[in-house]
């Protein structure tokens, strides 16, 4: 990190002007802020919060290169305290890096300030459904009477924050971006005690949410699924892929305490793999959550022919998997449905042609609460879809 | 004794365990050997040299950073841009001689100085808003407004406090 006059001087003449006059006086007195040498604008970088870097740019031009140079980023990205992902290591692109750092700091604030960062807008007009977007995806829910707006800042890789939804009410969000971001729970019908012809924003603060886990790495994948029970009770089921290895499964209950809802998760399954990278997709039927993983890879591009299915039993929580070979035979959508020919003993059968994976799910035991009569055109339908 | 030279001609006579919380003059020494000889320091001024001196006497006997330090220092973003209050009493300059100070810091390889000029300027700008940073620095806008409105616009989210 030396400095040579002549260093010092291309600092003062960005442009390239000639200096009428080059006397080392001369220059040293105009030497400000903006013609600071980079390292040493990185060197004062290093202890401003992105936030701070990125408000740079509005200052002036001269600056606004600076902050949006590649070399800045890889500097930010090498002396981040966030946790260096596997994925980022392997990338090469300073505009991938800054949109990286950029939304986790967006998350930070938003989590730590409110919805500064994340606009919600709520349409107080009765709808028939609410219709939740998040960045570029929307999530129509039918059966509820409002319509509102979130907008969750998209993570680095254009991707959704994951989240997920349970009984239209309950907003489950994590971060990739930060790593310890808890799993964190907003009651989207918190205000409902309003007029609903009142238009009341809908305040997504930190201090409004309930921390359900908590990690000490970083949480990749996060999804929630929910159904109905063969005794008609509701269920819903939190999926996420921790630090690439665990994958991790979690039974979503409410209940009342006092008058305000509580709500808790409980692990109910924990599967350890080296090669996680991603959920592809994930349903659950009254009796099974079908979980298709990618394995291999980054979380960003799974290995091909990475994925994988776990099928997991929320009776017992035993479960099966469903290995690669298997569910090349399923390739397109498989719509199957579990049939109850007699108390206590359950099978499987298809409606289309028996398929190699549908032999697994005959290796289902029992319901053991199984209350359904012998009636076995009693059909439990809608077991597992799977889009392939 | 280590005679130093600066820009403006300046001759200054000090204390070789001050002078050598500069690693460049350091390495400079243990290169040459004892010598009468005076260290021409082109890129300092005399007032410039005379702070620094300040600061190297104040932290004299005080241990280096060693290489290895430094390394994890820079490892970690989240920095503590705490000041001691000697240093900060030290480093309350008009910003010229800020600006001095960090480029001599820099030139002269002391790490210590560097990083007291960097905080400083880093807690300057701190939380500022744009136009605040403008009047702070004296730096002339140079957006055309629609130019300005469209930065604006890009990175709303991280405008207001």
């Amino acid at each position: 990190m030396h400095i040579s006059i002549s260093s010092v001087r291309k600092a003062f003449r960005p442009s390239g002007r000639q200096l009428s006059c080059s006397s080392f006086e001369m220059i040293q007195a105009v030497i400000s802020f903006e013609t600071l040498p980079d390292d040493l604008l990185y060197h004062i970088f290093g202890y401003l919060s992105i936030t701070d870097i990125v408000r740079l740019q509005r200052v002036s031009k001269t600056l606004r290169s600076t902050v949006l140079r590649d070399a800045t980023w890889f500097y930010i990205y090498r002396t981040s305290s966030r946790p260096r992902i596997p994925a980022l290591l392997s990338t090469d692109s300073a505009t991938y890096l800054q949109s990286w750092l950029t939304s986790s700091e967006k998350f930070d604030r938003w989590c730590s300030n409110g919805p500064r960062d994340g606009k919600m807008v709520m349409d107080s007009k009765r709808y028939n459904a609410r219709t939740l977007n998040f960045g570029n995806k929307e999530l129509p829910l039918p059966g509820v009477a409002r319509r509102r707006t979130v907008e969750l800042y998209p993570d680095a890789t254009g991707n959704h924050t994951p989240y997920g939804l349970v009984f239209s009410r309950w907003l489950i969000v994590t971060s990739i971006c930060s790593s310890e971001a808890p799993v964190r729970c907003f009651d989207l019908d918190a205000d409902k005690g309003n007029d609903p012809a009142e238009e009341a924003p809908l305040q997504l603060y930190a201090k409004h949410s309930t921390v359900l886990y908590t990690t000490s790495g970083m949480i990749f994948d996060l999804r929630c699924v929910q159904s109905t029970r063969t005794n008609g009770e509701r269920v819903a089921f939190v999926i996420l892929v921790e630090n690439f290895f665990a994958l991790k499964v979690f039974q979503f209950h409410v209940s009342s305490k006092g008058s305000q809802p509580h709500v808790v998760l409980q692990e109910v399954f924990t599967r350890h793999d080296m090669h996680l990278s991603s959920l592809r997709e994930v349903s659950l039927g009254p009796r099974l959550i079908a979980i298709k993983y990618a394995r291999g890879g980054t979380f960003r591009s799974p290995g091909p022919k990475s994925d994988h299915i776990l099928c997991l039993d929320i009776e017992r929580f035993t479960t099966f998997t469903v290995t690669h070979d298997s569910l090349r035979i399923l390739l397109r959508r498989v719509q199957s449905s579990l049939c109850c020919r007699a108390p206590h003993t359950c099978c499987c059968c298809a409606r289309h042609r028996p398929t190699h994976w549908l032999k697994h799910m005959k290796s289902l035991p029992p319901y053991p609460t199984c209350t359904m009569n012998t009636n076995c055109r009693a059909r439990l339908t809608i077991l597992i879809q799977i889009h392939l | 004794m280590v005679h130093l030279v600066t820009s403006d001609n300046v001759e200054f006579v000090v204390e070789k365990e001050v002078v050598e919380r500069s690693v460049l003059i350091k390495n400079m020494l243990e290169d040459v050997g004892e010598s009468d000889q005076s260290i021409p320091l082109a890129n300092v001024s005399s007032a410039v040299l005379r702070k620094v001196i300040e600061y190297c006497e104040h932290h004299r006997g005080e241990p280096l950073p060693s290489g290895d330090a430094d390394q994890n220092q820079d490892e970690t973003r989240k920095r503590t841009t705490d000041i001691s209050e000697w240093d900060q009493k030290f480093i309350t300059v008009d910003q010229e001689m800020l600006f001095e100070i960090i480029l001599a810091a820099n030139y002269l390889d002391i790490k210590s100085l560097l990083d007291v000029g960097c905080k400083t300027v880093a807690n300057m700008i701190k939380g500022k808003t744009p136009d605040e940073i403008r009047r702070l620095f004296n730096i002339v806008n140079d957006f055309t407004p629609e130019e300005e409105a469209q930065i604006k616009k890009e990175n709303e989210w991280a405008e207001d406090r």
